[in-house]
């Protein structure tokens, strides 16, 4: 593995009285003295963001310094982070670049995320509405597995749990299924506290050639095994498509596993710890088996087991996930790689996995983009 | 003269002197190359690229599963609650989704309801396709 993670940095995820290139510039600061690097350092800059206007990365890298170096913009949704380190990894690869900046950061609205690739008469007809898609898969899924809307709940739970011990999240308060039950009915079967909150937050991940970090004697780097990126296939149904075929079933996320585990030659079983998209708690219950974490049809099995939980044989969304962290787009990816490495080098405090060794980190969003990210302890 | 359509290009031709609350097609495509049908039209295939169609009608479906959104959202000229229907066109072998405006309630749609697409006039006076209860009933 020639690319490895040298330094990690975040802005909380909440809401902030503050500009989106000054939270930026907070997680970019942290992860390059972090890595032991000055921004001058770094060959290429990647900024992921959703909602920012022309130019925004240029924009948001320039409070670090006007070094002359590239900087590219990448949007892919939510999956936004994970295209940037995609695109950091592969720069590297190519030895092109020595040291890259990969910057998630993103001030989205309250409320329901608009402009998700909707047509206008989807929009207009009242069926261009994220959570509608959500409650659907949700539906889909207890019919699947004879699960309820109590292992919803148990989802929520265990997240607002997990974020309780994240200092970094924004709801940190632990909840019960009850107090799930009886929050706002959003899109049946999702209440409020089923479904993750738009919000503002950063992080960055500082990239470095193994060669280079060896030189400079990085402490504990993180080696990046894989990063696999995937799109519609048929069978596939996600935001903003009208329709779907009925007989296939299929998802961008079986693409994006199957690559990236073929990438880092290693399998389901070998995974400590997954961060995953948990945009509502039935997209957890999804990723179980579209991660391989186990077969279709038995995640509800895979949640009441209580192996996802912290403790359990893999733990998923250890950091609160997105139900607690909330999700700021372009940052949610980046976040993920924030925790899985504070994870695989011992750091998680109160949250930590116990001999965490490899760790998944996994987002999906509008337009049917997928990614999958493994790391390993270098 | 019929009110205007707020997407026209989803209804075939033939249907858009439909009266609110009347029988309707929805205009999808059959891919000349893969036979697999897309929702909207399209003359290239959404699932293998080909160009070449033939124009496929839906108008009797089932319910596949269903939802209700309760809180406005943006740029929607319909009134909440609403209820919402993922429905199932074997022939054309698509899962369409859309309103079901007669009803309160997701549970009044389980799975396997039969739906039929009928025109429907939007609060600001526009048509647009929609799903009711029922069988479709031929236009006279």
């Amino acid at each position: 593995m020639n690319v490895l993670i040298a330094g990690v940095g975040l802005h909380p995820f909440g809401r902030f009285p503050l500009a989106v290139e000054e939270l930026g510039r907070a997680a970019a600061i942290e992860a390059l003295a972090d890595a032991g690097v000055s921004y001058p350092d770094v060959d290429l800059t990647v900024v992921a963001n959703v909602g920012e206007g022309m130019a925004k990365g240029q924009r948001i890298a320039e409070r670090l310094g006007a070094t002359g170096r590239p900087v590219l913009s990448v949007e892919s949704a939510c999956a936004s982070g994970a295209a940037a380190l995609l695109a950091g990894r592969d720069a590297i690869e190519s030895g092109r670049a020595g040291i890259v900046l990969c910057l998630g950061v993103e001030k989205a609205p309250r409320g329901f995320i608009a402009g998700a690739g909707f047509e206008p008469w989807q929009e207009a007809s009242g069926v261009g509405v994220t959570p509608i898609y959500f409650a659907l898969q949700a539906q889909e899924l207890l019919a699947a597995t004879g699960g309820s809307v109590q292992d919803l709940a148990a989802v929520s739970v265990k997240n607002h749990g997990n974020g309780a011990l994240n200092p970094n999240a924004m709801y940190r308060s632990p909840v019960t299924a009850e107090e799930v039950l009886r929050s706002k009915m959003v899109c049946p079967p999702l209440n409020l506290l089923m479904l993750c909150a738009p919000n503002e937050g950063a992080a960055a991940v500082v990239l470095m050639s193994a060669e280079l970090a060896r030189r400079r004697g990085v402490p504990q780097p993180v080696a990046v095994r894989a990063v696999a990126l995937a799109t519609r296939s048929p069978g596939d149904w996600f935001i903003p498509a009208p329709s779907r075929l009925s007989e296939v079933r299929s998802s961008p996320t079986l693409t994006a596993a199957a690559a990236a585990y073929q990438e880092a030659r290693l399998g389901p079983g070998d995974l400590d710890l997954v961060e995953c998209q948990d945009t509502d708690a039935a997209s957890e219950l999804i990723a179980y088996a579209d991660l391989g974490l186990c077969a279709a049809g038995e995640e509800v099995k895979l949640l009441r087991s209580g192996d996802t939980q912290i403790g359990g044989r893999i733990p998923v969304n250890p950091s609160g996930g997105l139900l607690s962290k909330g999700e700021p787009l372009g940052a949610s990816g980046l976040g993920q790689v924030h925790e899985l490495v504070t994870q695989l080098r011992g750091r998680a405090g109160p949250r930590q996995v116990p001999g965490a060794r490899i760790g998944l980190a996994h987002v999906m969003g509008a337009g049917h983009v997928s990614a999958v990210t493994i790391l390993a302890a270098a | 003269m019929t009110a205007p359509w707020l997407a026209a290009e989803l209804v075939p031709a033939a249907d858009r002197d439909a009266a609110p609350g009347t029988s309707l097609r929805l205009a999808a495509s059959r891919c000349s190359a893969c036979d697999r049908c897309s929702f909207p039209a399209t003359g290239t295939c959404t699932w293998c690229g080909a160009t070449g169609s033939d124009p496929e009608r839906l108008s009797d479906g089932t319910a596949v599963a269903a939802t209700a959104v309760l809180h406005r959202t943006p740029g929607a000229v319909v009134e909440v609650p609403y209820v919402v229907a993922l429905v199932r066109f074997a022939r054309a072998g698509l899962d369409v989704l859309g309103r079901v405006p007669g009803a309160t309630d997701p549970a009044a749609v389980p799975p396997g309801t039969p739906l039929r697409v009928v025109a429907e006039s939007l609060p600001d006076g526009r048509l647009h396709f929609a799903f009711e209860v029922g069988a479709h009933v031929p236009p006279q």
